[in-house]
Parts: C-alpha cells; sequence; structure tokens
C-alpha cells in the first residue's frame, strides 16, 4: 500500500519558476549519465536511443520541478531503471507495463533514496575480477578489445564453436556474479 | 571440451548461436532481434553482454545527433504543455456547454469497449487497477486531517494539466438514467445522465483493481472479483459485502454533442507498438 510519505513544500524552492531552465539543465546533465546507463543494459546505439528518449519523455510528464535536485535526478532513473527492466521483460513475458503503472501512480512512489546504479564501468570490472580466468580471457578478447570469435579462437587456442560455448558460458556466469553481488 | 569444470545445465547448440548473433549485432551497434527468451535466468547471459559491449571503448557515448534532435523533442514537449491555448482550459466538475472547446471531436463515437481496448485488457485493467491504487494515495493524502474513506470524494481522478479531454460518447445516446461504460488507454470508467447532466466515475473498483459490471437492475456497479459493490453514484452500496472507497470521479463536459471526459493521456509516440494504428483519441497538443 502507497503511503505519501512526506508533506508538500508549500514554498518550494526557486527552481519550479524556471521550468524551462530547469529541464534543459537536467537533460544536459543527466544525459550523458543515462545514457551511459542504458546503454549498459542494451548495450547497442540503436536501443539506447529510443529508451533514452522514451525516459525522458515521459520522466517530463511527471516531474514536479518542485523537488530538489537530486530528487528530479533520481526521478529520472528511476523511470529509466522501469523503463529497461519493461523492455527487457517484453522478451519473455506478458507485457506487465510496469512503466505505466509507475507513471500513473505519479509522484507518490518516488523513492528518496533511490541512488543512481554503479557507473558500468566498475560494475564491468569487479565481475570480472570474480570470474574464472578463461571466462575473463574470453569476455575481454570478445568485448573490451572486440576481438571476433576467429581472432579470439587464435589467441585461446580454441575452435570457433568453443569460444561461442565459452562466451555463453562466461556471460551466464558473469550474470550470476553480477546477481548475486546486487 | 575441457571448457568448464561446472555443470553447465541444459544448454543447447541454439542458445549458443542465439547469443552469439545478438553479440555480433551489439558489436554493429545495431538492435537486436528480440532474443527469445522464457525467463530472467535466461535473459542474464543477454543482459551481460550488453553491459560488458558497453565498457568497450567508444562504447556509450551518445551521439551528437541524437542529443540534439532529443533535445528539441524535448523542447516542444514542454511548450506544449505550457502553451494556455493548448492545454491548460480548465475543466469543470459539471458539464461547461459554453466553454470553447480546445480540441475538435475525432473519429468514431466510443460506445462500449473499443477494439483496442479488446485487444489490450490485460493492460487496460492493470493500468486501471494502479489508477485505482493512486486515487486511494491521493484520497489519503486529501483526508489527512479525517477519516481516509470519506475525505473529499470529488478530488476527481485526473487532476487538472494531467489529462486530455476524450469524447466518449454522443450525449443524446445516452438516456436520462443511462449508464454508459467507456474506455481509454489507461481508464476504464462509466458516464451517467443524471437529471442534472452527465457525470463520470472511474469503472475501477477501489478494492484490488478489477473493473466494475454496471448492473441496470440493481443500478449499482459491481465487481466481478470480490462482490464489491457501488451505489451509482460511487459510493459503496449497502449491500456490499465491505466498504470501499468511493469510485473517484472523472470530470466531463459537453460540447458539440459529445460527451468529453477528462483522462490520462496516451504514452508518448516512442513505442510504435502502443500507439499505432489508432487515432480516435484527440490530444490538446495540437499537432
Amino acid at each position: 500500500m502507497l503511503r505519501r510519505s512526506r508533506v508538500r513544500q508549500d514554498n518550494p524552492p526557486d527552481l519550479h519558476e524556471h521550468d524551462d531552465d530547469t529541464v534543459e539543465r537536467l537533460y544536459t546533465e543527466s544525459l550523458p549519465a543515462l545514457y551511459r546507463f542504458i546503454y549498459s543494459k542494451v548495450g547497442n546505439r540503436e536501443e539506447a536511443e529510443d529508451l533514452t528518449s522514451q525516459v525522458f519523455v515521459k520522466a517530463l510528464q511527471g516531474l514536479d520541478q518542485e523537488r530538489n535536485w537530486q530528487s528530479m535526478q533520481s526521478w529520472l532513473f528511476q523511470v529509466a531503471r522501469t523503463v529497461v527492466a519493461d523492455h527487457w521483460r517484453s522478451f519473455y513475458r506478458l507485457h506487465a507495463d510496469s512503466l505505466d503503472t509507475m507513471l500513473s501512480l505519479g509522484l507518490e512512489v518516488r523513492a528518496e533514496t533511490v541512488k543512481p546504479a554503479p557507473a558500468p564501468d566498475e560494475r564491468v570490472e569487479s565481475i570480472l575480477e570474480r570470474l574464472p580466468p578463461r571466462y575473463r580471457d574470453v569476455l575481454t578478447y570478445r568485448f573490451l578489445l572486440n576481438y571476433s570469435i576467429k581472432e579470439t579462437a587464435e589467441q585461446m587456442r580454441l575452435s570457433e564453436a568453443n569460444v561461442k560455448v565459452l562466451q555463453f558460458r562466461a556471460l551466464k556466469k558473469a550474470g550470476e556474479l553480477e546477481t548475486s553481488l546486487s | 571440451m575441457d571448457l568448464d569444470s561446472e555443470t553447465p545445465g541444459a544448454e543447447s547448440v541454439e542458445q549458443y548461436v542465439q547469443l552469439h548473433e545478438h553479440i555480433e549485432r551489439l558489436r554493429a551497434d545495431r538492435r537486436p532481434l528480440p532474443p527469445f527468451l522464457h525467463s530472467d535466468d535466461e535473459a542474464l547471459p543477454y543482459q551481460m553482454a550488453a553491459l560488458l559491449h558497453s565498457a568497450a571503448p567508444d562504447a556509450a557515448t551518445p551521439d551528437p545527433e541524437f542529443v540534439q534532435s532529443l533535445r528539441a523533442r524535448l523542447r516542444a514537449q514542454m511548450a506544449d504543455a505550457a502553451d494556455p491555448r493548448v492545454s491548460t482550459s480548465e475543466p469543470t466538475l459539471a458539464q461547461t456547454p459554453t466553454s470553447v472547446a480546445p480540441v475538435t471531436p475525432i473519429g468514431p463515437v466510443r460506445r462500449g469497449i473499443s477494439r483496442r481496448g479488446l485487444l489490450r485488457t490485460g493492460l487496460a485493467s492493470a493500468a486501471a487497477a494502479s489508477v485505482g491504487v493512486a486515487v486511494g494515495a491521493s484520497l489519503e493524502r486529501a483526508g489527512h486531517s479525517g477519516s481516509p474513506a470519506k475525505a473529499n470524494v470529488a478530488v476527481p481522478l485526473v487532476e487538472n494539466g494531467n489529462g486530455i479531454w476524450v469524447s466518449v460518447a454522443q450525449a443524446d445516446a445516452i438516456p436520462v438514467g443511462g449508464v454508459m461504460r467507456f474506455n481509454t488507454d489507461y481508464i476504464v470508467g462509466f458516464v451517467r445522465h443524471t437529471g442534472a447532466g452527465f457525470s463520470a466515475l472511474s469503472g475501477v473498483c477501489t478494492h484490488m483493481g478489477c473493473i466494475l459490471q454496471w448492473n441496470g437492475g440493481a443500478r449499482t456497479f459491481d465487481c466481478p472479483c470480490h462482490g464489491g459493490r457501488f451505489t451509482e453514484n460511487g459510493d459503496t452500496a449497502t449491500n456490499s459485502p465491505v466498504a470501499y472507497r468511493p469510485l473517484p470521479p472523472l470530470q466531463t463536459k459537453i460540447e458539440r454533442g459529445q460527451v468529453w471526459v477528462y483522462v490520462v493521456p496516451p504514452t508518448a509516440p516512442s513505442q510504435p507498438s502502443a500507439t499505432s494504428g489508432y487515432n480516435d483519441h484527440s490530444t490538446p497538443s495540437g499537432d
């Protein structure tokens, strides 16, 4: 059950008097981090652009400019998280549209405590550190060094088919580690 | 093949190939084909591929052109929202036949449940349920000094500035005493023609969010899920097993022979699947 946990400020900070400026600043300052966050969830430019647009368009509809700056940024990331979750969910489940649910719940669900996720690079690093060496190697070649399957196979003295199996298992293991970390 | 001493679990060549093709799309920075997945677990390797690809050099930096075009789009959105000519005609609770219409009726008059509503019943009821919850929250807020259940029944479901006007019925199609259900994107509701004019209520049970049925005999809105009943004014009926919060009203007006209801707007056009194929909502944004 949702409960309102705060009392609305009747005399908010002056932010909301400058709507356009506030939004412009929010956009300019948040876009790079938000885009990186979304990119780290979808891994390609096309989807990252789609989802980033979606996040801003939807977040601005529900943006409460009476909130403080940090809270507005949190809101943005919260919308982003939900958009990304919906995106992935659409692949394997009846679409539950949790974003719409959240937006129609409006601002009440805005957690003050939401913090931006750790930077993708840090997460990658911490995952790679924990993986068995072969897994770490195959992912490093494939993703960080951008080696093709053939090049990776040569480096690791494996068949190309083996590299495909290895990258699958490495990513699966990485996913398990990531889940257990968070 | 000695790749891993751990038990790999159920895996198949198809899975290796599907993930591999997915990764190749990511490396090309292209939208991958939707992976065929059954569960969170199966999605994990794909999500890790995305994460790792984002750590590749030069990835994850927004394209300047994209940054500019999205900025322009958001500015337009803000301008629409702020332009008093198109969006802030103050809706009033009662019908306002004399007000100047900022919007024109587009498309067919809706009677009963729309095709789109039928196609998206699951979504509609989920969204409607959540609206019910939201209203619960706003009623609580409104009633912080008194009993939440009775507080401020007149708080409309969609507050001014947050919605759009949608025509839901031909006014003369609903006789005095008539009740008609309507569906919009996120709101299912009922329009009533009372002696005093038209009014509208949310059609979602305030208990668990089920869609109410109009019971013309008893003149109540009945909930198929747990038997809750509401009077035509939206209050809990005396024969309801439990007293629930009243059904929140929606703002209505009559214009050009149509009954208009102030509802939650459809989502932004960034999800083509959610908006394509219908244009029978008018929006006040004027584009």
